[in-house]
């Protein structure tokens, strides 16, 4: 499904399972269509207790470790994708259990485009 | 003199290729299983082992590690590899937060099925503290965080593998959990059986 918001789409959301009071993982692509870049600095959602950007690093020495970060940066026509090994939306303490067929809303806000709602489906 | 040194290393290499590191079926461990039933790790001693590492409330690269052990089993399956003394392990290193409860409501999330073939396993931290040190699965736990509600949460550092245990009871093969190819496993796998 793709999410056209203006001068934002948004392709490929999706949400890993989870337990209760465990944690999630959203993932998608945003392109930005317009000749100046945007900047995700926020999501919200009411699925889990904490919403935050994160980013998966795998290290040298096999080890995986996995930090916040505060925005990410979409390029000018261009796109940044939230991909399993790297960065994604973490929902951290979830409300209720999230199966594979359900849907879960979420709220991105971008410093340029604004406010966009989104639907992720559990798979 | 040089003959022989280079003599040395190539023996001492196909000595380190050859060894494979035994798997700990003999030092007693008693896990439990997703159920709750105690499991002492010798009871699975001559089955052909998959066993990946996790803890459930890991995000990103334990899923990926989850799924790719659930593709390797449904492949598997349909092979009929299961009826010949397969067996999948998924071991937790976060045993205070992944109880028996929480690994099989992960199982049921995650919809592996109900067969026996594939069991979560959890212990006391101090059992799977020493278990993971024996099989060099680094765990490095990140500070406590606590959220402007008062809930508490930590991270994990940790080794992304898994292994192919053979009927000797030795790790035959590694492999990088998150990224592994489920063809590559099935291979070992065959080899093993």
């Amino acid at each position: 499904m793709l999410l056209i918001v203006g001068f934002i789409d948004i392709a490929d959301i999706w949400a890993r399972p989870g337990v209760k009071r465990g944690n999630s993982a959203v993932y998608m692509v945003i392109r930005n269509n317009d000749t100046l870049p945007d900047t995700l600095y926020n999501v919200t959602s009411d699925i889990a207790k904490k919403v935050e950007i994160h980013m998966t690093m795998k290290r040298e020495d096999g080890k995986m470790s996995m930090h916040k970060v505060d925005y990410i940066v979409i390029p000018p026509n261009g796109e940044f994708k939230l991909e399993p090994g790297g960065y994604h939306i973490m929902l951290i303490n979830l409300n209720k259990p999230l199966r594979g067929g359900s849907k879960i809303e979420l709220s991105l806000y971008f410093s340029r485009a604004g406010k966009i709602d989104i639907t992720a489906e559990v798979k | 003199m040089k003959k022989l040194l280079i003599l040395l290393l190539i023996l001492s290499c196909g000595k380190g290729i050859n060894r494979a590191k035994e798997f700990p079926f003999d030092k007693g461990y008693v896990l439990l299983d997703h159920n709750g039933k105690e499991r002492n790790l010798s009871e699975f001693k001559g089955k052909v082992l998959v066993v990946g590492y996790i803890y459930t409330h890991c995000p990103d690269i334990c899923p990926l590690i989850t799924d790719n052990m659930r593709k390797i089993y449904s492949s598997a399956a349909k092979e009929g590899l299961l009826r010949k003394g397969v067996l999948f392990l998924s071991i937790t290193f976060d045993p205070k937060r992944d109880r028996p409860e929480i690994l099989k409501e992960y199982r049921k999330v995650y919809e592996i099925d109900t067969s026996s073939a594939w069991l979560f396993m959890t212990g006391e931290p101090k059992i799977i503290d020493s278990l993971m040190k024996d099989l060099d699965i680094i765990v490095d736990f990140g500070p406590l965080q606590i959220s402007e509600t008062g809930d508490t949460t930590y991270f994990i550092i940790h080794t992304d593998r898994i292994h192919v245990v053979g009927r000797d009871g030795r790790i035959k093969a590694y492999f990088k959990g998150s990224e592994v190819s489920v063809g590559e496993v099935l291979e070992r796998i065959r080899r093993e059986i």
